[in-house]
């Protein structure tokens, strides 16, 4: 910053800077001869641009003893009688901007201490403290280690001046301006989804079924960006539990956000695929299928294995086809409705129905659980073992090049007519002796939780994950209770995540 | 977290000089105050803005809205229109600050790109050759907007998905233009999961949709 007040400056007492600005929005309006708006430069003061002389003359020698607090009380006492000194000159410089403030409500500082020193030899430097203060900042400058600070409560723009003195008899003016984001949490708005609208659904959802000593509990919440809108939430599970059989069936779906009734979808596909694999996998399926599982538990021979696979696929496989099936179906049907009821045509299909689906299917015997698992999507569904500090990710999430980017149970490339090849990309199966929990997850939870694919493999995540759940659900009542503060729980904030939430667990 | 980037590609050739520039300004003033009230917005959109003259240059970094600092855009007194060089450098841009393709980093969401123009590419060759580079960025939705009766449009057909048109470069319609670009990038923030080409709200009455 050069020093180059010469000695045209305009003369006039100095107008001492005052107290605070009357409007917190502050937008820079300078009744003086102003300079010409912003341009910073990162890590310095006022840019490069050379600040604009614009008074002079004070009538008071110690303006710079206790800088601008000194002009303050100055103006305070504008006929006090202290001599005359030399005349200071008034530098005004451009507006400088402070990074922003993320957010209201928190300690706001940065410190200035290098920015000074890029712009004046220490030895010049004779005072600096601020003046100009807007109200709701709350500005405090420290004078020693030269950070200024302040706590917005409101959003907007403000500004602060910066006040140096130097030797030559210069006070140098850096109004300062500062960004105050809003805090997101008091913008998101819960706008209920309209009650009597087409396929409307709850807003949110909960589930809790006793299965012998385990206990199956689910949750299902409206996010963020739907309540914002009075969108309906497009999420849904499905469970049923057999107790002859000990045998459960746990179905979670994520309804595409850009299909207009994946909210339908992933409500067929829940129910559809959980009535069909409770159907097929009664008594008699487990007493063909046990001396199998027992023995791929004992051998993982390859014979057992594909036993079992092909009864999987006429089991999980078939469900899920019949899922997409049915949604094809209601597809046609809306269509018909909509001409009957509108008399209007319009075409709708399956992929206005898009929905992910996992789908879960647990049997204990004596000689441990089997678990078996079709999975199409993202969202993510775990074995979790932490006594054996171990977590199986029971399948592999699909996922694109881009963020949000998955397949869906309704998409045909999802259907390859090899059956092997189906099988070896969508089932998975597992005999294990115990586990703390089966969870059940849409990417509501899995993108804030686990942020990316190789965590869902991370048994430190996991651990994370039901740690935090621990903290706010009372697993061990094994009643109603839990699935309320599950449902709870899923109101947690996570920025920039604000997908619908469902959770299924079988613990 | 999940990002939205938002591409901004300003013309900023001679004829823009004056109160078109002024106007793109405050514009811009307005976008990024509305955006900062738009809570998914400013959770997850970034903003870049590229100005093109006679070469073209990235004025903004691809920022976040909560840390953003507009620039003020400036322009020369005279001079060509190099939109094919502007195109070449937000796909330069695109590859390097959009995340993609990792199963280690959170994907971005697709990208969107907006582009404002008063004239025709002086670049025709590059810009031609950079249509499909562009289109290969997969990009949400390209949004072109022809500011002002000298705009050709015909160009920005190949390029854009969804073209406007501005009959005036005052404030008064430039302020419309912007308001729209933020609904446009809010309603990008909003649908979540998109595979297909992000569908945007209409436009204002002085923007005019071209089909």
């Amino acid at each position: 910053m050069g020093n180059e007040s010469s000695g045209k400056e305009k003369q006039e007492s100095v107008t001492p800077p005052q107290g605070e600005t009357s409007d917190q929005q502050v937008q820079v309006s300078d009744d003086k001869p102003s300079v010409k708006e912003p341009t910073t430069v990162e890590g310095s003061l006022g840019g490069n641009n050379a600040p604009t002389a614009i008074e002079a003359t004070v009538d008071q020698a110690d303006v710079g003893d206790k800088a601008g607090n000194a002009a303050a009380s100055a103006a305070e006492e504008p006929n006090s009688g202290v001599p005359v000194g030399p005349p200071v000159t008034l530098l005004k410089h451009p507006v400088t901007r402070l990074p922003n403030c993320k957010i209201t409500g928190i300690d706001y500082e940065h410190p200035l201490a290098a920015a000074l020193a890029s712009s004046f030899q220490p030895h010049e430097i004779k005072s600096v403290g601020i003046t100009n203060k807007a109200d709701g900042v709350n500005w405090a400058f420290n004078e020693q280690s030269h950070v200024i600070s302040c706590k917005p409560t409101a959003a907007g723009e403000f500004e602060v001046e910066l006040c140096v003195d130097v030797q030559k008899h210069e006070r140098h003016v850096f109004p300062l301006r500062l960004t105050v984001n809003p805090d997101p949490k008091t913008l998101w708005k819960n706008l209920p989804s309209p009650k009597n609208g087409v396929y409307a659904k709850p807003d949110c959802d909960k589930a809790f079924l006793s299965c012998g000593d385990l206990s199956i509990v689910a949750a299902s919440q409206r996010g963020r960006s739907h309540a914002q809108e009075a969108k309906p939430r497009d999420d849904d599970f499905a469970y049923n539990y057999d107790p002859d059989n000990a045998r459960a069936v746990l179905v979670v779906a994520d309804g595409a956000g850009y299909a207009k009734f994946s909210r339908k979808g992933s409500k067929i596909a829940v129910d559809t695929a959980c009535e069909q694999v409770a159907h097929s996998t009664g008594k008699d399926y487990w007493a063909e299928m046990e001396p199998h599982i027992r023995k791929w538990k004992e051998t993982q021979d390859s014979v057992s294995e594909k036993t079992i696979q092909k009864s999987l696929y006429t089991v999980l496989i078939h469900a899920a086809f019949e899922a997409k099936k049915k949604i094809d179906q209601e597809a046609k049907e809306h269509e018909a409705r909509y001409k009957a009821d509108y008399n209007k045509a319009e075409k709708f299909s399956a992929k206005d129905y898009a929905t992910t689906l996992i789908l879960t299917l647990a049997k204990k015997f004596d000689f441990g659980w089997f678990i078996a698992t079709y999975w199409v999507g993202d969202g993510g569904v775990g074995i979790y073992q932490p006594n054996l500090n171990k977590v199986i990710l029971h399948g592999i999430p699909d996922s694109g090049e881009y963020g949000g980017q998955t397949c869906f149970l309704t998409m045909d490339s999802v259907w390859p007519n090899d059956a092997n090849v189906l099988i070896q990309r969508r089932i998975r199966f597992d005999v294990v002796d115990s586990f703390k929990a089966i969870i059940l997850m849409t990417d509501g939870v899995t993108d804030p939780k686990f942020e990316t694919e190789n965590n869902l493999n991370s048994i430190i995540r996991w651990d994370d994950l039901w740690a935090d759940l621990a903290k706010a659900v009372p697993w061990e009542k094994r009643d109603g209770s839990v699935a309320d503060s599950l449902l709870a729980w899923m109101d947690f904030w996570s920025s920039g995540n604000h997908d619908d939430r469902t959770m299924m667990v079988l613990y | 977290m999940r990002r939205l980037p938002v591409y901004l590609l300003i013309d900023t050739s001679g004829s823009m000089k004056g109160e078109p520039i002024e106007a793109v300004n405050a514009g811009l003033q307005t976008l990024v105050a509305s955006l900062r009230r738009d809570p998914q917005a400013l959770e997850t959109a970034c903003l870049s803005i590229i100005t093109f003259d006679k070469d073209a240059r990235v004025v903004l970094p691809l920022t976040p809205i909560e840390e953003l600092q507009l620039p003020v855009i400036a322009t020369p007194e005279s001079g060509p229109t190099m939109t094919g060089a502007a195109l070449e450098l937000v796909c330069q841009r695109v590859d390097q600050e959009v995340r993609t393709q990792s199963a280690d980093v959170k994907r971005d969401w697709k990208p969107l790109l907006f582009i404002m123009t008063d004239g025709s590419p002086n670049d025709i060759q590059k810009y031609k050759e950079m249509v499909p580079e562009c289109k290969k960025r997969h990009f949400a939705a390209i949004t072109a907007c022809a500011a002002g009766v000298s705009a050709k449009i015909d160009m920005l057909k190949d390029l854009a998905n969804n073209i406007v048109s501005l009959d005036t470069c005052d404030s008064a319609t430039f302020s419309q233009f912007f308001a729209w670009v933020s609904a446009s990038i809010s309603s990008g923030a909003q649908s979540v999961g998109a595979t297909s080409q992000l569908v945007l709200p209409p436009p204002p009455a002085d923007v005019y949709k071209v089909d």
